[in-house]
């Protein structure tokens, strides 16, 4: 407990003297009151002067910054990951009471924990839908898969900082995929699902009622996080030594 | 305190063996060196020391431990000095060794103290990134020891390092080895090895190629006699004598008497010499 005491207070001090991690780490927050306060503003202002309700893509709008905060925080942890990686520290960790082992369960898990805590303060904050609690639940813990999926990708491919910016902005197109499982009804929608990103707002929609398309969108994307998280961990181990 | 039998090591199952067979014991309270050119194994030899590379045969014991075996309390009581200091650039000089002495369980050293005693207290409060190469090996060094280690390993300490911080640091590992805490230095600087080694092993090509202490190999490789240099008619002449019965040699005595001596030395080895001598290499 004081190694992971003394871990997250380092980490805040890196954080909070890096302008754009602290920003990714406030985005979900300042996202949070937008969702909050300022669509239903903009819902109002459509249907009065274009007659389009945003009230049905809510829980699409909803799932999108269900995916947004692990991205954000999966994005700072991976830069936090190339900062150590730059310095060697992972090395050094190897030859401390902390271990190597130790070093990367805290460096994967503590985020994946802030993930989760901040994805449920926006589901429940920003009150945009009537949200089933129970079913929620594991969406939530497969969207923070996506943590160490980001950070393990960025700290992988990336050289450094300039190529981790570089990889994190076409990180971003993962995210094109469960828009397209949105948008697209022809059933050619189902290939974006080889993305992992697209099971998370797949079991989202679906998730207002225990069905088979529920069941199927969590069994299918926690095992293909999983598997995508086991393929970059192991090149990731093999890159650092 | 570290014993090393039969070592041996390659980096993977097909290549040739980067440490070929060797043993070696390091007392308690003993400095021992490890010398030799770059890629001899050196490194290598450290990192199984230290529990990074575990795939080695032969048997390694440190603090009656053997390594293939240890868990992570072991490093409650090593400490490591890398060739390359690694720290965070962001955080201060104190953050840093505040942030890894929170890693042990001990107490360990007062951090204010240690970078006193290295001439960094008043750079504590400095981030990292703004140190110089000197001032990053001297905060390198007070990390290795202020877990209060049993061991200590460390490679090229004093590299970087101007000669009065270089001294420093000496004068601490000396402290050290009287404390009666064991060093193991891995260094191919010759100087910094006769200064402070008990004993020194010469490798090369992954092999141990001798085991002595720096004063022995002196004796037993320099030419016995002694080279005065005197003035002598307006110019500087010099003569060589044997050490052999020097008292009773009149010609050396009587240059002594009859001239102004401006050096003389007896005509020992230098460690390098010595290291060219036994390995047919050149260090570096």
């Amino acid at each position: 407990m004081k190694k992971v005491i003394a871990l997250s207070l380092g980490d805040l001090r890196n954080i909070g003297r890096d302008l754009i991690l602290s920003i990714s780490l406030f985005a979900p927050l300042l996202l949070t009151a937008l969702l909050r306060f300022v669509i239903p503003v903009v819902n109002q202002y459509l249907l009065l002067n274009f007659d389009f309700n945003l009230t049905p893509h809510y829980p699409f709008i909803l799932s999108f910054t269900l995916l947004l905060t692990p991205l954000l925080v999966g994005t700072a942890t991976g830069f936090l990951i190339l900062e150590e990686k730059d310095e060697n520290l992972l090395r050094y960790f190897t030859i401390t009471p902390l271990s190597k082992d130790g070093y990367l369960s805290y460096r994967l898990l503590s985020p994946m924990v802030l993930s989760t805590l901040l994805s449920f303060v926006i589901l429940y904050f920003t009150n945009l839908i009537k949200i089933n609690h129970a079913l929620t639940i594991p969406i939530v813990i497969m969207a923070a898969l996506e943590v160490p999926l980001m950070a393990l990708i960025l700290g992988t491919f990336a050289e450094n900082k300039v190529e981790g910016l570089a990889i994190s902005k076409a990180m971003g197109l993962f995210f094109a995929a469960p828009a397209v499982g949105y948008f697209v009804s022809a059933s050619w929608r189902w290939m974006a699902g080889i993305i992992a990103p697209f099971w998370v707002t797949e079991a989202f929609l679906h998730s207002s009622t225990f069905s088979l398309a529920y069941i199927r969108a969590i069994i299918i994307g926690i095992v293909l996080h999983l598997v995508c998280m086991f393929i970059v961990y192991r090149r990731f181990t093999k890159s650092s030594e | 305190m570290i014993e090393v039998k039969d070592l041996c090591f390659s980096y993977s199952k097909n290549a040739k063996d980067t440490i070929n067979n060797i043993s070696f014991k390091v007392n308690k309270g003993e400095i021992f060196g490890f010398l030799g050119p770059s890629g001899a194994g050196k490194s290598t030899t450290q990192n199984i020391l230290i529990g990074i590379l575990k795939d080695y045969r032969g048997s390694v014991k440190v603090l009656d431990r053997e390594i293939r075996e240890i868990q992570s309390d072991y490093y409650e009581n090593i400490g490591v000095a890398f060739e390359f200091p690694n720290f965070y650039n962001k955080m201060t000089a104190l953050e840093n060794l505040k942030f890894f002495q929170s890693l042990y369980k001990e107490a360990g050293e007062d951090i204010l103290g240690l970078l006193d005693m290295v001439g960094l207290k008043e750079h504590g409060d400095k981030r990292v990134s703004s140190f110089s190469k000197g001032m990053k090996m001297r905060l390198n060094f007070c990390r290795a020891i202020m877990n209060k280690p049993e061991a200590i390993f460390l490679d090229e300490p004093t590299s970087g390092l101007d000669p009065v911080n270089a001294k420093i640091i000496k004068d601490v590992i000396q402290a050290k080895k009287a404390a009666g805490k064991t060093i193991f230095l891995t260094t191919h600087n010759m100087n910094v090895a006769e200064e402070l080694c008990d004993r020194v092993a010469f490798i090369v090509d992954g092999k141990i190629m001798l085991i002595d202490s720096p004063r022995a190999l002196k004796i037993k490789h320099g030419e016995r006699s002694v080279k005065v240099e005197f003035r002598s008619r307006g110019t500087t002449e010099n003569k060589s004598f044997q050490l052999e019965g020097i008292g009773h040699n009149n010609e050396f005595l009587k240059t002594l008497k009859e001239n102004e001596i401006e050096r003389m030395h007896t005509q020992e080895a230098t460690l390098e010499d010595i290291f060219i001598k036994v390995t047919g290499r050149r260090l570096v």
